[in-house]
């Protein structure tokens, strides 16, 4: 009996352990490719026009470290930095969105390491707000140097 | 209860625990969420155009620039000395030991900052280390190396110094990136080679 009662104690301590690892909140995980894969779908990015005319729900999160969008849109923005944004109540605002997160900041190399961040731990409708269009294009065009320079050979 | 029975139940019950774990075959973050953020809030992960322009001209070994762009966009310009591993293969096992060097440092770029910023938060959440990014992607580059320009009279040692490097990078850039196509090309996979052998050791 007590055996039994051992191996019943075992089973609920290894039970507990897989269980909170499956419905622990605060781990990744997506498989890493989905995030590339959703990266590389251009839909994931919008402009400022696009936001404009958008009909879908969504929720505008301000990353930035004192807020500067906000202001703009009160009715369904929220100022959640960057720094906070795993925060239980960061964290509850996102889960209860029904619409889509629209991440924006001065830096885009903030909303771009928040939209990795909230991908891999299962947000799946997070875009980001392109603030100045266009910014994975290269905007200068190279131009080869193509004069030959004939070197001098010395006898 | 006889011992065989108890193995058999311990065994049993092991066996529908492991049924429940959900078995991910592909790769996942290794660090948590709070590490991985802290790690993405610090400023050091980032070089400007002007020190990578620094490694170019001293040709450093300790450095490897990766250019995240598709390849076609690699061969049409590229800072020289980066290796081109575009975004869409940043998972690609072939590229593993580019990307996790401990004895180098990997800086990665695009035209501007999101994919190279992306990539580095897919990097650091894998657990790689020595990874940054080139602030500004090629854009920054082209502002400042590129088209640089000196406009007054008098130039300070220092203003100088970055001048310097800024042009030495420039006429670098111009000289690799005018090769044709096929030239190119076979330099980039002499040099791919060469690296390789020297992966490999002393013969």
């Amino acid at each position: 009996m007590k055996n039994v009662g051992f191996i019943l104690f075992l089973f609920a301590v290894m039970a507990v352990l897989v269980i909170s690892r499956i419905f622990n909140p605060n781990l990744f995980k997506r498989e890493t490719q989905a995030a590339i894969e959703n990266a590389l779908n251009t839909g994931f990015v919008i402009s400022e026009d696009q936001l404009k005319t958008k009909n879908n729900p969504y929720l505008l999160v301000d990353l930035n470290h004192t807020t500067v969008v906000s202001q703009d849109n009160p009715e369904n923005s929220v100022h959640i930095p960057f720094e906070k944004l795993l925060d239980k109540t960061s964290q509850d605002i996102l889960k209860n969105n029904n619409g889509e997160i629209v991440l924006v900041a001065t830096d885009n190399t903030t909303s771009s390491k928040a939209w990795v961040i909230l991908n891999q731990l299962g947000y799946k409708n997070v875009i980001i707000l392109e603030k100045k269009q266009n910014q994975e294009v290269l905007k200068y065009k190279f131009q080869p140097d193509t004069i030959i320079r004939l070197e001098s050979v010395q006898n | 209860m006889e011992p065989r029975i108890k193995i058999s139940v311990l065994l049993i019950g092991l066996g529908v625990l492991l049924a429940f774990i959900p078995y991910n075959s592909s790769e996942t973050f290794r660090l948590k969420p709070d590490e991985l953020l802290e790690k993405s809030l610090s400023d050091t992960i980032y070089f400007s155009a002007d020190q990578v322009a620094r490694f170019v001209n001293s040709e450093d070994t300790t450095v490897q620039l990766i250019d995240l762009r598709s390849k076609k966009e690699y061969l049409e310009c590229n800072i020289p000395g980066s290796v081109n591993i575009p975004f869409e293969e940043f998972l690609n096992p072939d590229w593993q030991g580019y990307l996790n060097s401990k004895e180098i440092k990997t800086i990665l770029y695009a035209n501007g900052d999101q994919t190279a910023n992306m990539a580095w938060t897919i990097a650091a959440g894998l657990g790689y280390e020595n990874v940054y990014v080139m602030r500004g992607g090629l854009n920054d580059w082209f502002e400042t190396v590129m088209l640089t320009r000196f406009e007054g009279d008098k130039i300070t040692p220092h203003e100088n110094i970055i001048f310097e490097n800024r042009l030495k990078a420039r006429r670098l850039f111009t000289q690799i990136n005018s090769l044709p196509d096929s030239a190119k090309a076979q330099f980039i996979e002499a040099k791919r080679l060469k690296e390789a052998q020297l992966d490999g050791g002393c013969e």
